[in-house]
C-alpha cells in the first residue's frame, strides 16, 4: 500500500518535472504552484528579473517572515540610531502595531501589558496606572499622588509629553490613538543622558506609522461594546511623490465606568453623586467646590483629537517630518487632591506641533504643546494654561570603530491661571510660572571588535529651578558572544526635574468651617527644590537558543534619594479680639532624607512555535525597600506641631475668658498669635518595604492563527497583591477598621480577542478584556474592574 | 496509512518551503554574477564562490554548480572554516549564521575582486556588496555600488535597479 502512494508520488514528481524541464513558463501566467515543483536547474533558466517575480508568486516562508517580524525586530530608542533590538546594550522591548492589534489591547496603557518590566493596574475603565519596574509612592505614607509614577518619559515620535504641572503622565492627554502607531519602543533603566530629566525609570517612545507608497489611502478601525465603550479611528494617508506625503488622522475613545459611585474616604464608602452632597453637607468635609464637581460621574474616559502630518524628503540630506494636532480629552480618575473623595475629573484640550528633520546630517527636534488643563475640576485655581517648547539638534560623527553624537537640547514650560480666577490669591500659582533647562551632551559608541561594545552616554543639564547644573550618564558594555548570545552591563544615573507644584506652589486651601481641624493650608513652593536621583546598575543576557526563540533576562538594582514632598513647615493660629481663632498650616516642598533601594529582575521570551502558534511571555519580580523614611503623615506632623502650643492657646484663651465675664482672677490677654515649626525627631524615621509595587507580575500569551483568515489571541495578566501605604492608613479621621484599604489583593485577568479576515480590506473581531470578569479593585480606593466585551472591524483601502 | 502519507508530504511541503529561501537566495546569487563584470576574467579558470560556514545555501549552489557555468567558467562551490580557504573567491556568501563577521570578512577581502554578498541588517554599511533583506515578508536585496567597485569591480545598472540601492 505505502509502495502504492509512494511510487505515485515520485511518478508525478518526476512527471512534472519532466513537463517543467520541456518549456520555460511565461512569469505572467505561471501559478504558485508551478513555481512551487520546479527545481533549482528549470528555475536557472531564468533571469533575475524573472526570478524575482517568481518569487514574489511563492511568497517568502510564512514561517521566516515570522521569526523576521517577531524575533528580528529594530529600535531606535536605546542608542538614537536604528540597530537591532537583539544588539542593544539596554534594556529594550519593541512591541509592533501588529501584536498590538492582534493582543486587542484597547488602549496604549493596556498595550504595555504585553512588556516586560511594566505593570498595569485600572483605576477606572480607560483609565491606567502605568509604571515601569516600580519604585514609587515616595514618600509613603503622604498623599496618593506620591503613588504616581513620574519618573517615566513618555513621547510621541520622540516630543516628550510628560506633565510638568506635578510629574507624570496624564495618559488621556496623549494626542495619538492605537491605530496611528507604528510600534512602541520601551527602554528600561535610567536614560536621561539621552532624554534629558524624567527618563529615570525608563522611556517609553510611541511612534507613529510613516506614509509609503503601499499605505493604504483609508484606514479605519472601530470597536464597540459594554459600559458605552467606543473606540475608533480613522485615517487618510497619501504618497503624492518620492518626495512628499501627507495624512489626517481623527480619533475618537469614550468610556463608561463600571459605577456612577464615588469613593469617600471619611466615611469609607462609595456613594452616589447625590448620595454624597448629602452626606458632605452633614459631615463638612469640603465646603468650598464647584457645584459641578463632574461633567457625568457615570463617564470614564472621553477623548477625541485630529493630526495632520506631512512629510517632505527632499533627498538623501533633507527630510522633514511635520505633525500637527488638536485634542479634548477628559477623564475620571485619581489623584489630585485625595480628599474627601479621591475621584477627580480632568480636562484638558489644546494643539500641538512636531517637527523632525534630517539636514545634511543634523538631526532636529523643534514641537510645542500648547493646551488648557483643568487637573481638579472640583476646586478653583487648578485650571492652568500650559505652553510647553522643546528644540533639540544632535549630528551623528562616525570613524571606524567610534561613532560620536553631540547634541544640544533646550525646553521651557509655561503654566499659567491669571486667566481661570477671579483674583489673585485664588489660583494654585497666581501668575505664569516657568521651568527652564538647557543640555549638552554627548553619546560614545565604540566597537573594538565585532563582539565588544562600550557605549558612554553624558549629558549636562542647566535648570532654572533650582539654578544648578546636573549631570546624567549611562555607561553599557556589551560582548556578542556569538550571534545568538549577548552578555550586557550597565551603569547609569538619570534625574527628575522639577515640577511646577514643587517650585512655584502658592495656593491656600480654604478649609473655613468645615470640619477639619484648621481653618487653611498653605501650600509654598521651594526656592530649591531637590531633583531626585537615581542610580542603576543592570546585567542582562539575550539568547536565541533556538531560531524560533528569543528570550531577554535583566536582572537590575538602583538607588535612588533626593526626594522631595509637601511637608508642613509650621502651624500658626490667630486669635481675634473677640478671642475665635483662625488656624492656618503653612506647608512647603521640603527635601527628604529618605532614600530607596530596588532591586529585580525581568525575564522575557517570543516564541514561534509553528507558523501558526506564536507566544509571548514576561515576568519580573522586584522587592523595594526604603530607609529614613519619616513615618508621620502630613496632619501627623501637623497635629505634633499644634500640640506644640495648644496646652498653653486653650489656658490662656480661658484663662481670659474667666477673667473677662468675672468668672475668675486676673488673667493676661492671649497673644495675638501661637505658633509652631516643630518637625519631627529621629524616632520618627523608620527603614521598611515598599510594597506599592507587587513583588511579581507576568503576561503570557498565545495567537493562535489556524487559517490565513482566522487569528486568535489570548492573554493571561497576574500581579501580585501590594500595599499601597498612603496617609489614609494612619488616619483617625477614618473607621476604625475600614473596609478598604491599600492593601490590594493579586489579580489574574485573561484577554482573548478572536479575529477574522474577510478579506485584503476588512477584518472583524470580537474582543473580550478580562473575559472571566475577575471583577476586583486593581487600584486603591479606585473602581472595581470588570469585564469589557467589544466587537469591531478594521478596515483598509 | 493515508494518514500518514498526508503527514509524510505535509512535512515534504514544509522542508521545501524553508528550504525555498536558500534556493532562491542561490538563484539570486547565480544571476548577479550575470551583471558583474570581474577584471581578471581570464586569469582564473573556475567561477570560486565561497560559503563563510555550513549553511542550506552550499548543496543549493551545488546543484547549480553541476549545470550551469559563470562566465562560461566552471562554478566551485567552497564551504570554508576559515576566509584563507576561499581567498581566490569571485564570490564570497556571509551567511546570516556568521553576520557578526562582515568585518573580518571585508578586511580580509580589501582590494581583491570579490563580490561580498551577506545577508545581516545594515550589511551594506559594514562593506558588504550585496545584503539579503526581507522586506514585507518578500525576500529582496540592498546593493551598494561604492562596495562593489571598491572591489575593483563593475556592476550593470539593471542589477542597481532591480535591487535597493543603499549609498
Amino acid at each position: 500500500m505505502i509502495n502504492k502512494y509512494l511510487y505515485a508520488l515520485i511518478l508525478l514528481i518526476f512527471s512534472v518535472s519532466i513537463y517543467a524541464q520541456e518549456s520555460k513558463k511565461d512569469v505572467n501566467s505561471i501559478s504558485r504552484e508551478e513555481v512551487l515543483q520546479m527545481n533549482i536547474e528549470e528555475l536557472s533558466a531564468y533571469d533575475l528579473e524573472e526570478i524575482m517575480k517568481l518569487m514574489d508568486i511563492v511568497g517568502a516562508s510564512t514561517i521566516e517572515e515570522l521569526y523576521e517580524l517577531l524575533l528580528n525586530k529594530d529600535v531606535t530608542s536605546a542608542s538614537k540610531s536604528e540597530e537591532s533590538l537583539f544588539d542593544s546594550s539596554l534594556s529594550t522591548t519593541v512591541l509592533s502595531y501588529e501584536e498590538i492589534v492582534s493582543n486587542g489591547a484597547t488602549s496604549i496603557e493596556e498595550a504595555l501589558k504585553l512588556v516586560p518590566g511594566i505593570i498595569i493596574r485600572e483605576k477606572t475603565n480607560g483609565n491606567y496606572d502605568v509604571q515601569i519596574r516600580g519604585g514609587q509612592n515616595m514618600p509613603m505614607n503622604n498623599m496618593l499622588i506620591y503613588a504616581e509614577n513620574t519618573t517615566t518619559l513618555v513621547m510621541i515620535d520622540g516630543r516628550p509629553v510628560f506633565n510638568y504641572g506635578m510629574g507624570g503622565i496624564l495618559w488621556e492627554t496623549l494626542p495619538v490613538s492605537l491605530g496611528e502607531l507604528d510600534r512602541i519602543e520601551v527602554v528600561r533603566g535610567p536614560s536621561s543622558a539621552l532624554y534629558g530629566p524624567n527618563a529615570v525609570n525608563g522611556v517609553i517612545n510611541l511612534i507613529t506609522k510613516e506614509t509609503k507608497s503601499d499605505t493604504p489611502l483609508v484606514s479605519a478601525n472601530f470597536q464597540g461594546g459594554t459600559l458605552n465603550t467606543i473606540i475608533g479611528d480613522v485615517s487618510v494617508k497619501k504618497q503624492f511623490s518620492n518626495k512628499f506625503s501627507a495624512g489626517v488622522s481623527y480619533y475618537l475613545e469614550s468610556r463608561n465606568r463600571g459605577s456612577e459611585k464615588i469613593y469617600a474616604i471619611y466615611d469609607d464608602q462609595y456613594y452616589t453623586l447625590d448620595e454624597y452632597n448629602d452626606r458632605n453637607a452633614v459631615a463638612l468635609w469640603d465646603l468650598h467646590i464647584e457645584n459641578d464637581v463632574y461633567n457625568d460621574p457615570k463617564r470614564g474616559k472621553e477623548k477625541q483629537g485630529i493630526n495632520a502630518y506631512a512629510t517632505y524628503n527632499a533627498n538623501d540630506d533633507l527630510s522633514l517630518q511635520l505633525s500637527t494636532g488638536y485634542l479634548d480629552a477628559n477623564a475620571i480618575t485619581s489623584t489630585i487632591g485625595d480628599t474627601p473623595s479621591p475621584y477627580n475629573q480632568r480636562i484638558s484640550y489644546g494643539y500641538y506641533t512636531n517637527l523632525t528633520g534630517n539636514i545634511y546630517g543634523f538631526n532636529l527636534q523643534a514641537c510645542l504643546n500648547n493646551t488648557l488643563q483643568v487637573f481638579n475640576k472640583k476646586h478653583i485655581g487648578w485650571t492652568q494654561e500650559t505652553e510647553q517648547y522643546n528644540i533639540s539638534l544632535d549630528y551623528l560623527l562616525k570613524f571606524n570603530k567610534l561613532s560620536i553624537r553631540p547634541g544640544l537640547s533646550y525646553q521651557s514650560i509655561y503654566y499659567d491661571d491669571r486667566d481661570h480666577i477671579e483674583n489673585i490669591g485664588d489660583g494654585y500659582f497666581n501668575g505664569r510660572v516657568s521651568l527652564k533647562n538647557y543640555a549638552v551632551s554627548a553619546r560614545f559608541d565604540y566597537h573594538p571588535t565585532d563582539k565588544l561594545r562600550f557605549v558612554a552616554a553624558l549629558r549636562d543639564e542647566k535648570y532654572n529651578k533650582p539654578d544648578k547644573w546636573q549631570p546624567s550618564f549611562q555607561f553599557t558594555g556589551s560582548y556578542k558572544i556569538n550571534d545568538n548570545n549577548l552578555l550586557r552591563a550597565v551603569y547609569s544615573r538619570a534625574n527628575q526635574s522639577t515640577f511646577m507644584i514643587n517650585a512655584f506652589s502658592n495656593y491656600t486651601w480654604n478649609l473655613e468651617g468645615t470640619s477639619n481641624s484648621v481653618d487653611a493650608v498653605h501650600f509654598g513652593g521651594s526656592a530649591k527644590p531637590s531633583m531626585m536621583i537615581q542610580d542603576m546598575f543592570e546585567i542582562g543576557y539575550r539568547t536565541r537558543p533556538a531560531k524560533n526563540l528569543l528570550i531577554d533576562i535583566e536582572a537590575f538594582y538602583n538607588k535612588s534619594k533626593d526626594y522631595s514632598a509637601l511637608m508642613p513647615d509650621s502651624m500658626r493660629t490667630n486669635v481675634a479680639a473677640n478671642l475665635s481663632t483662625y488656624t492656618t498650616l503653612y506647608t512647603s516642598y521640603r527635601d527628604l532624607d529618605i532614600k530607596s533601594e530596588q532591586y529585580g529582575i525581568s525575564v522575557s521570551a517570543d516564541m514561534v512555535l509553528s507558523e501558526k502558534l506564536l507566544l509571548k511571555a514576561h515576568f519580573t519580580y522586584q522587592q523595594s525597600k526604603v530607609t529614613d523614611l519619616l513615618d508621620l503623615s502630613r496632619n501627623q506632623v501637623a497635629g505634633l506641631q499644634g500640640a506644640q502650643y495648644q496646652p498653653a492657646l486653650t489656658n490662656d484663651i480661658t484663662n481670659y475668658y474667666l477673667y473677662i465675664t468675672g468668672q475668675g482672677p486676673y488673667a493676661d490677654a492671649p497673644n495675638a498669635s501661637y505658633s509652631s515649626g516643630y518637625q519631627p525627631g529621629e524616632s520618627y524615621y523608620k527603614d521598611m518595604d515598599n510594597e506599592a509595587i507587587p513583588s511579581f507580575w507576568g503576561s503570557l500569551s498565545f495567537t493562535y492563527k489556524p487559517t490565513d483568515k482566522l487569528d486568535i489571541t489570548a492573554q493571561g495578566y497576574y500581579y501580585d497583591k501590594y500595599y499601597l501605604y498612603s496617609q489614609y492608613e494612619t488616619s483617625s479621621n477614618r473607621p476604625a477598621d475600614p473596609k478598604y484599604t491599600g492593601h490590594i489583593d493579586g489579580k489574574f485577568s485573561l484577554n482573548a480577542k478572536v479575529n477574522y479576515k474577510i478579506n485584503n480590506n476588512i477584518s472583524v473581531f470580537v474582543n473580550a478584556r478580562n473575559v472571566l470578569n475577575n471583577d476586583t479593585q486593581e487600584y486603591v480606593f479606585m473602581d472595581k474592574i470588570g469585564g469589557l466585551y467589544l466587537a469591531g472591524f478594521n478596515f483598509k483601502l | 496509512m493515508k494518514k500518514k502519507l498526508t503527514v509524510l508530504i505535509m512535512i515534504c511541503m514544509s522542508l521545501s518551503l524553508t528550504g525555498q529561501q536558500s534556493m532562491f537566495k542561490a538563484l539570486f546569487m547565480f544571476n548577479f554574477a550575470k551583471y558583474i563584470e570581474w577584471p581578471n576574467h581570464s586569469s582564473q579558470n573556475e567561477f570560486i564562490i565561497g560559503v563563510y560556514g555550513h549553511d542550506d545555501i552550499v548543496p543549493e549552489l551545488k546543484k547549480l554548480a553541476s549545470t550551469k557555468k559563470i562566465n562560461n567558467k566552471p562554478i566551485v562551490v567552497k564551504s570554508v572554516k576559515t576566509l584563507s580557504e576561499a581567498s581566490n573567491a569571485q564570490l564570497f556568501y556571509i551567511p546570516e549564521s556568521k553576520s557578526g563577521n562582515i568585518g573580518e570578512v571585508t578586511s580580509f577581502f580589501k582590494g581583491k575582486s570579490t563580490l561580498i554578498v551577506s545577508e545581516k541588517k545594515g550589511g551594506c554599511a559594514e562593506g558588504s556588496a550585496i545584503n539579503y533583506i526581507l522586506q514585507g515578508g518578500k525576500m529582496k536585496y540592498e546593493i551598494c555600488r561604492g562596495n562593489i567597485e571598491s572591489h575593483q569591480l563593475k556592476v550593470d545598472q539593471k542589477l542597481i535597479s532591480l535591487g535597493i540601492e543603499v549609498k
